[in-house]
């Protein structure tokens, strides 16, 4: 059955961001209550709790184990390359301890929760931060994508039967350098023996229209890139969908990895390293 | 009442034996006219998972309960919560992502068996560690789950935080029976015990595989069935718990 490689050190997984840094991200985000909000915050913010919940997802109490490697593109400005910052600039894939072990800083935010009688707690929050908000130049998707591509085939030529890498792209959608559905297609081509490559889509919009996670349909999307990212996106996988359903998330067989307006937290979930208990949130 | 036991242990591939999370207790006096034995697998996706699993076998092997649907059961889990809370505390200066995944707490299974010499024995379990109860190379009895299908990635499991506990008493099975001399009882974490009933249902009689096992050829055993892909690749233990003749 595919998509059930093992997820270990041993046999690790990939994956890659490709993070859209152009200058149309500097307009506001309709995924925010903030009306200041940018969409390139909103860019910032998702693969900041991404890598956040990857590293802590690898976590243990003696060290970060290196179920993952994982890179962070960034497109914009006519260029593709490392967003990192700090220590791992210039770095492209690298185990999950690495980032782990770099934040540019580590941010503090006092959240309130529930105490389980009745009342609220505040709780200080550790935000790691790996990346700021960067809007620049145009959006050259295709360049990325085919970036992502060169990455992938190097990996799974060291990694031939493992689990097959995935690909988030976190954008507003509007390339600048041609039609992103070819490069898309060709990069879902490539296959581990455990089955092809999944390129997931977050995308960010300044439209306020509702959030969407993970659609089955283009029906109800606000506009032509977000349809357009959706036909892009890979289906999810059988696994992946049962973890949905722990986590209260509808879907079907034409369920794709596409979000739209919301985070894609949930997908670090979705992957299998082990025991997962049911009571654990 | 004599019982003679063996426990049986080997870390998940690719990790350290320090690494491994699943954590056993057996009585120490095997001529005694009452006899606890309890595993516990500690979650892979939490911190300090072997910790607790520790924690709870000891606490669970040693204490005499009225029953797991009593306040002893409840109050001896409080006070392993808080004791688990303590010995994280006193690690102190932990790693951003140790610290915020500490707050979620650890999460194990746990199993634990008690042997009466009037022929009578109990068990409680919560989660997919098992117990199988085999008589003249036959299991007569599985427990808590009872087919190989039944195994899954996300089982309910006991928490280190009260909090995440919620529907915990729905979630603990337990069961009673009779034994008689010869009998073997073996308490087994999920990858070896989906492992043995998947072998059982085939009809490939693995009883006898593990009947006279010693340490070494218990890794051996576990180190082919993980290449040959029969089992997942997870920490694997197996007590094996013989009833003597008088």
């Amino acid at each position: 059955m595919a998509y059930t490689a093992e997820i270990s050190r041993n046999s690790p997984a990939c994956i890659i961001f490709l993070i859209d840094q152009s200058g149309s991200m500097e307009d506001p985000f309709g995924g925010s209550e903030d009306s200041q909000k940018r969409k390139a915050d909103g860019v910032s913010d998702a693969t900041n709790r991404l890598l956040q919940n990857l590293v802590i997802r690898c976590a243990k109490e003696d060290g970060i184990r290196d179920y993952f490697h994982t890179a962070v593109l960034g497109y914009g400005d006519q260029k593709v390359g490392s967003a990192f910052i700090g220590a791992l600039t210039g770095k492209e894939l690298v185990p999950v301890s690495e980032i782990g072990a770099s934040p540019a800083r580590v941010d503090e935010r006092i959240k309130e929760k529930e105490d389980g009688a009745g009342g609220l707690i505040k709780e200080t929050v550790k935000l790691p931060i790996w990346f700021e908000p960067v809007c620049k130049g145009g959006t050259p998707m295709c360049a990325a994508l085919l970036k992502a591509k060169e990455l992938v085939e190097g990996w799974l030529a060291k990694y031939p039967n493992g689990f097959p890498p995935i690909v988030i792209n976190i954008t507003d959608g509007e390339a600048t350098d041609g039609d992103p559905s070819v490069p898309a297609a060709e990069l879902r081509k490539l296959a581990s023996s455990d089955g092809e490559v999944l390129l997931l889509n977050l995308h960010l919009s300044s439209q306020k229209a509702t959030p969407i996670q993970f659609p089955d349909n283009k029906e109800g999307l606000p506009d032509e890139f977000a349809k357009r990212l959706f036909d892009m996106s890979s289906l999810l996988t059988p696994s992946m969908r049962n973890e949905a359903q722990n986590e209260k998330i509808t879907t079907s067989d034409n369920t794709r990895g596409f979000v739209f307006n919301a985070d894609m937290i949930s997908v670090i979930k979705f992957l299998n390293i082990g025991t997962r208990p049911s009571n654990l949130r | 009442m004599n019982t003679r036991v063996d426990v049986f242990c080997t870390p998940k591939g690719g990790s350290k034996s320090t690494e491994c999370e699943d954590a056993w207790f057996v009585e120490p006096d095997r001529a005694s006219s009452i006899q606890r034995f309890a595993i516990a697998d500690g979650a892979t996706d939490s911190v300090f998972s072997g910790l607790w699993a520790r924690l709870l076998v000891d606490a669970f092997g040693q204490n005499m309960l009225d029953g797991y649907d009593s306040y002893d059961f409840f109050d001896l889990l409080s006070f392993n919560q808080q004791e688990w809370q303590r010995k994280v505390d006193r690690r102190g200066n932990l790693p951003w992502y140790v610290e915020e995944k500490a707050k979620k707490g650890a999460f194990s299974t746990l199993l634990r068996l008690t042997l009466y010499d009037n022929f009578y024995w109990e068990a409680f379990a919560v989660g997919d560690s098992c117990l199988f109860h085999v008589r003249d190379e036959k299991i007569i009895e599985r427990f808590p789950l009872t087919d190989s299908s039944s195994f899954g990635s996300s089982p309910f499991l006991i928490s280190s935080k009260p909090s995440s506990n919620r529907g915990l008493f729905n979630k603990i099975h337990g069961i009673n029976y009779r034994w008689m001399p010869y009998d073997i009882f073996y308490l087994m974490t999920d990858a070896v015990a989906c492992w043995f009933m998947q072998s059982d249902e085939r009809g490939f009689q693995p009883t006898h595989l593990i009947r006279d096992l010693s340490q070494r050829g218990f890794e051996s055993l576990i180190e082919m069935l993980r290449h040959e892909n029969l089992i997942r690749n997870d920490d694997s233990t197996i007590i094996r718990v013989e009833l003597l003749d008088f």
